[in-house]
């Protein structure tokens, strides 16, 4: 009971080496987290298991190809939930219109809650930074899973203009990144 | 495709990452991705530039029963769509457990005091991690023999199956059935072991009643651990 807590991190390390015991730790730690991304975005609790059972079952194999000086643990691992949750979308869309009863709270307010990691606080430093429109194109795409044209939908304006809204800020959230690092 | 334009490909990278590409033009990336190492950098790189927002997404409890199906499918993958070719063709999937069983293995056969006597030139434990199950496989290839020892019996019901698979991908070759309690030594014709990987492994299945009835595993793998080449000098 009193076990320490291992750094994600850690406990990829140890998956990678085959311990089930700290791909249990692994999936204890992240789990909630994890399946609360994939719900925000599939906004379906059936799906969200689906990509969840995928996702572990990747992480499992592919723990060795986690590089820790790129990024957190965390981080990796929510990448790759949220591109299996992006790639069923894509592959299968929601009924428009379709209630969001399934869906935790849908973070409007999600720049303000950015402040756990020094990555976070960068990366809302330079969002901060966008325009309002190509800002909140983004984080909505980014939280809701919509494409071009679910977004330009949502915000009713034309896809063009959605497009290169999305264009704009994400060069520019590049340029902000780079400045605040020095390169990539 | 090949995206020839450096923005066009920069930004259709950024696009892919974000999730917002859709339809063909989504479908033509996937594909030109697939075949361009230099793209996949920059949708990685897109992707741990957006990773931080993930931060912002709350907490939900997922049910209970998700572990237990994760945890099935890592026993039997060919459950899940991850494994289209059948569960011995994933290598990758043999190989952890292998890790961590090498220096047991040695250890094991040791203490147990096989190596020098029968003079083994292969060696493998088998365990399945989260149960105390252990097989101990010597292999003598001069004498075209096999020594499989349960260290603890197996319980239930169903024919116990051992597998060499090779390695290097190619597809399992029966050992033929071994007892869920008792130590057994026999011959194995020696053909069986041509063409060994350095990624070899044993397994063993869960079989139906006289072994797989298709000459390939058809059940659930019980245990399984990477075999070893023991050094004579």
């Amino acid at each position: 009971m009193a076990a320490p807590e291992l750094a994600v991190e850690t406990l990829i390390a140890r998956t990678a080496l085959g311990d089930r015991g700290a791909f249990q730790a692994l999936y204890r730690a992240t789990a909630p987290r994890l399946f609360g991304l994939a719900l925000l975005v599939l906004r379906r609790r059936d799906w969200a298991e689906d990509v969840m059972q995928e996702a572990f079952l990747a992480f499992w194999r592919r723990a060795g190809d986690f590089r820790p000086e790129r990024g957190s643990g965390l981080g990796w691992m929510a990448t790759i939930v949220r591109n299996r949750a992006i790639d069923r979308l894509r592959r299968e869309p929601r009924v428009a219109g379709e209630p969001d009863r399934e869906a935790p709270d849908p973070a409007p307010d999600a720049l303000s809650r950015l402040v756990q990691s020094d990555e976070a606080r960068r990366l809302a430093g330079c969002l901060g930074e966008l325009d309002e429109q190509p800002r909140r194109a983004i984080t909505l795409a980014f939280y809701e899973g919509l494409s071009h044209s679910e977004l330009a939908a949502r915000v009713g304006a034309p896809l063009g203009t959605v497009k290169s809204w999305i264009r704009r800020g994400l060069m520019r959230l590049k340029a902000c990144f780079e400045q605040t690092e020095g390169g990539r | 495709m090949t995206i020839r334009d450096e923005d066009e490909r920069e930004q259709l990278a950024a696009e892919y990452a974000l999730g917002t590409l859709e339809g063909a033009e989504r479908e033509a990336f996937a594909r030109a991705l697939a075949a361009d190492a230099g793209l996949a950098a920059r949708v990685e790189f897109w992707g741990r530039l957006l990773a931080p927002l993930t931060e912002a997404a709350p907490a939900v409890d997922p049910p209970a029963a998700l572990w237990n199906r994760i945890e099935a499918a890592l026993v039997h993958p060919a459950s899940t769509s991850l494994a289209t070719a059948g569960w011995w063709s994933s290598l990758l999937f043999w190989r952890p457990v292998g890790v961590v069983g090498a220096l047991a293995a040695v250890l094991l056969a040791l203490y147990l005091g096989l190596a020098p006597p029968a003079a083994p030139t292969h060696v493998a434990v088998l365990n399945a991690e989260g149960s105390r199950q252990a097989v101990v496989v010597t292999v003598n290839l001069a004498r075209a023999s096999i020594a499989v020892r349960p260290l603890v019996p197996f319980p239930g019901a169903g024919a116990l199956e051992l597998w060499l698979l090779p390695g290097a991908g190619a597809p399992p070759r029966s050992l033929g059935l071994i007892s869920a309690t008792a130590a057994v030594e026999r011959k194995v014709a020696t053909d069986r072991w041509q063409g060994l990987a350095a990624d070899a492994a044993l397994a063993v299945s869960l079989e139906p009643a006289g072994g797989s009835p298709t000459g390939l595993p058809t059940g659930p793998v019980v245990c399984s651990g990477p075999l070893l080449a023991l050094a004579h000098r």
